[in-house]
C-alpha cells in the first residue's frame, strides 16, 4: 500500500510529462542545442587577428602572414584612426630597430593573438637575418667573411618540443576541456528547473494541501517524485549524453555507462534541490530568481573554470556544492579514462547529497503535517 | 459522542491570530454549514481539522481518536477552495491519481468513478485535458476526487463556488442523499440559501463562531426573518453563542 502511493505521484508525473510536450522539448532539446552551440564556437579556427603593417621590411609582413595574420600597410595616423573604430587589431612599425606595436586592447584574446604573430615574425625575421650574413667583397678585390671573424650565436630555428601526451591528444580543442562539465551542469540546471516549477505548481494549484489531507506519507510523495522525475531524467541524461559524445563527438576515454550514472546522479541531487528550493518561492518566477542565487554560483565555482589561484574560502565554497563533484567525476572519467574506482568517491559525495536532500525534503513536509 | 470534535483551536499567521480559541463539534449523519464572510476564518478551520494544517494549540478529534492520523484521513474526503486539480491530466487521470492514493485500483477504482462523477453532475470527455473544462465544471471534478472512496466525513470548502444555479442545486441534492446515506458532512458557504439548506449552521466571523444552531433555530433566537438578519444580530454581538 505504501509503495501504491508513491508509484501513483510517479505515474502522475510521467503523464503530466505526457501531456505537456513544451516541457519534453525544452528538457531533451536545449542542453543538446546549447552543447552544439558551445561546441562550434569552440571548435572553430584560431581568429586572424588584421595587422596594420608601417615601416617595416616586406619579409616581415610575410612572416606575420605566416604566422597567421591578416596584414593591410597603413600610415600610422591612419592606422591609429582604425584601432580607434576597432577595425584593426593591431599596427606594428619599426622606430630605430625597436617594433613598436598598437593594439585595439579591449578583447584580450586578439591583444594576444597580435602580440603572438608579432613575436613569431620577429624571431622569424631574426633567423633570416641571420642566414642573410654572406661574405662581402670589398673594393680592390678583398673577400671577408663575418662568420671568421665573429663567433655568432646558433640561430637556427628552434624545433618544435614533442609533447608526450599522458591524457588526452594534441587534437583536443580548447573545449574539449570544458565539455564535460557542460554536460552536467546543463542537465543539472534543467532539472532543477522542472523540477522546482513543478512542486511550486503542486503547491500554488492547491494540489499539495489536497495530498496531504490524503493518506499519502510525506516520504511517499517525496519517493514519488524522485521516482517521477528519476525516469525522466534518466532519458533526458542518455539523450543527452548519447548526443554529447556521438554527435557533438566530445573526447570520451572512459565508459559511456559510467557517464551516464555520473549525469542521473547530478540529476537527482539538482531534483531533489529544485524541490526544496521551491519551498521557498510562491510563483514560478520567483524559482528563476532562486536559481540564481542557488545554481548559479554552483556552476561558476563548478570548477569549470579554474580555481586553483582564487581565495582559499571560495576553493572551499566550491567543495561544499554538489556541481563541483559531479564535474570532477565528469572529466575522470571522460578526458582521463577513469573507471568506476576513480570517481567512487566523487559518487559517494553525490549519493550523500541525494540522502540528505531527501531527509530534508521529506522534514519541510512537516510545515503542513506533523505525520 | 461527536463524529468530529475541534476544541479550542487557535491559528495563527505570523502575528495575527485567525482564530482565537474556536470550538466545533459535528454529529454523525448531519449536515454542518460554516457560514461567514470570507476572511471569517473557514478555510484555517476546515484546513486544521482536515489535518492539513497544524493549529498553535487545540485539538482536533475524528472518530474519537486524535487528528492528524493517516487512518483517519482515508476515512475523511476533503474538497479545497482550490480546484486542487492537475490541470494537465485528464479528467479520467486525475481521478485515477486521487483513487489510487487511497487505494482504489482496477475495476473498484472504474466503479467508484463513476459513480462519483454521477454524484457530481459531471459528465467527462475522455481526452480533454482538467485546463480545459469550464470553472464550473472543474469544481465538480474536485467535487468527485473528494468522494471517490466514500468518505464518512466529506469536508467541502466552497463546494458550489463558481457552479450555475442549476447544478448548484443538484449539487445540494447529492449531498442530501449522501447525508441519508450515513455520510457527515461540513460545508463552508457564505451563500444564505445554502445555509438554510444545513441540518445546522455555524456562524463564524473574525475566528470565533457567534453562533451555532439549526438554521429555524438561528433565525428564531435572533427573531429575525432571514438568516442574513439572524447573522448580523449575531455579529453585531445582540446575543451571541454564549447561551447556545
Amino acid at each position: 500500500m505504501a509503495m501504491r502511493s508513491a508509484v501513483a505521484v510517479t505515474i502522475r508525473i510521467l503523464r503530466q510529462f505526457k501531456h505537456d510536450p513544451r516541457t519534453l522539448f525544452m528538457m531533451l532539446v536545449a542542453p543538446i542545442l546549447a552543447l552544439f552551440i558551445l561546441n562550434t564556437i569552440f571548435g572553430a579556427p584560431d581568429y586572424e587577428p588584421l595587422i596594420l603593417t608601417g615601416d617595416v621590411p616586406g619579409d616581415f609582413v610575410t612572416a606575420l602572414e605566416d604566422a597567421g595574420a591578416k596584414t593591410e600597410s597603413a600610415g600610422q595616423d591612419n592606422a591609429v584612426r582604425r584601432l580607434e573604430d576597432a577595425e584593426a587589431d593591431g599596427f606594428v612599425t619599426l622606430e630605430d630597430d625597436t617594433v613598436r606595436v598598437w593594439v585595439e586592447g579591449s578583447d584580450v584574446s586578439k591583444t594576444g593573438a597580435v602580440v603572438r604573430a608579432v613575436t613569431q615574425a620577429q624571431m622569424k625575421t631574426l633567423v633570416s637575418l641571420e642566414l642573410d650574413l654572406k661574405p662581402v667583397t670589398l673594393p680592390g678585390g678583398m673577400v671577408i667573411d663575418p662568420s671568421e671573424f665573429l663567433s655568432l650565436p646558433d640561430f637556427e630555428p628552434p624545433a618544435a618540443p614533442e609533447v608526450t601526451y599522458v591524457h588526452g591528444s594534441e587534437d583536443m580543442q580548447i573545449f574539449d576541456y570544458y565539455g564535460p562539465v557542460f554536460i552536467g551542469v546543463f542537465i543539472f540546471f534543467f532539472v532543477f528547473i522542472t523540477s522546482g516549477i513543478s512542486f511550486v505548481r503542486e503547491r500554488t494549484g492547491g494540489t499539495l494541501e489536497r495530498l496531504l489531507a490524503s493518506p499519502i506519507r510525506r516520504w511517499e510523495l517525496v519517493l514519488g517524485y524522485v521516482q517521477g522525475f528519476g525516469l525522466f531524467t534518466l532519458l533526458q541524461s542518455t539523450i543527452v549524453v548519447a548526443a554529447a559524445i556521438y554527435w557533438v563527438k566530445f573526447p570520451n576515454l572512459g565508459s559511456f555507462w559510467l557517464v551516464l550514472v555520473i549525469a542521473l546522479s547530478m540529476a537527482l541531487v539538482s531534483l531533489l534541490l529544485g524541490v526544496l528550493v521551491s519551498e521557498f518561492a510562491n510563483t514560478e518566477l520567483q524559482v528563476m530568481q532562486l536559481l540564481q542565487i542557488v545554481v548559479i554560483p554552483q556552476i561558476l565555482l563548478s570548477g569549470m573554470l579554474d580555481l586553483s589561484q582564487t581565495p582559499a574560502w571560495m576553493q572551499f565554497l566550491s567543495r561544499i556544492f554538489p556541481v563541483t563533484y559531479g564535474a570532477d567525476a565528469m572529466r575522470a572519467v571522460m578526458l582521463r579514462g577513469e573507471g568506476l574506482s576513480g570517481v567512487s568517491a566523487d559518487l559517494a559525495v553525490l549519493w550523500a547529497f541525494i540522502a540528505v536532500l531527501f531527509v530534508a525534503n521529506v522534514a519541510a513536509l512537516r510545515k503542513y503535517r506533523r505525520i | 459522542m461527536p463524529l468530529l470534535a475541534a476544541r479550542d483551536i487557535v491559528q495563527r499567521f505570523g502575528r495575527q491570530e485567525v482564530l482565537h480559541g474556536v470550538s466545533l463539534g459535528v454529529e454523525p449523519g448531519e449536515i454542518l454549514g460554516l457560514l461567514g464572510p470570507s476572511g471569517a476564518g473557514k478555510t484555517t478551520f476546515v484546513n486544521i481539522i482536515a489535518g492539513v494544517a497544524e493549529p498553535v494549540s487545540g485539538s482536533v478529534e475524528a472518530f474519537g481518536q486524535p487528528m492528524p492520523s493517516l487512518a483517519l484521513m482515508r476515512r475523511m474526503g476533503y474538497m479545497a477552495q482550490s480546484d486542487a486539480l492537475y490541470l494537465d491530466l485528464t479528467a479520467s487521470e486525475n481521478l485515477g491519481f486521487f483513487g489510487t492514493i487511497y487505494g482504489l485500483t482496477g475495476d473498484a477504482l472504474k466503479s467508484a468513478a463513476a459513480k462519483a462523477l454521477e454524484t457530481a453532475h459531471l459528465r467527462v470527455e475522455p481526452r480533454k485535458q482538467a485546463r480545459d473544462y469550464s470553472g464550473g465544471m472543474r469544481r465538480r471534478l474536485s467535487l468527485a476526487t473528494a468522494i471517490l472512496h466514500e468518505p464518512e466525513l466529506l469536508i467541502l470548502d466552497e463546494p458550489t463556488i463558481g457552479l450555475d444555479p442549476l447544478h448548484r442545486v443538484d449539487i445540494w441534492e447529492s449531498f442530501r442523499k449522501m447525508a441519508a446515506a450515513g455520510t457527515t458532512l461540513i460545508v463552508t458557504t457564505h451563500v444564505m440559501d445554502e445555509a438554510e439548506r444545513c441540518d445546522r449552521l455555524a456562524m463564524i466571523r473574525d475566528g470565533v463562531f457567534i453562533a451555532i444552531g439549526s438554521p429555524a433555530e438561528l433565525k428564531d433566537r435572533a427573531s429575525a426573518a432571514t438568516l442574513e438578519d439572524a447573522f448580523l444580530h449575531f455579529a453585531r454581538g445582540e446575543g451571541g453563542d454564549g447561551d447556545a
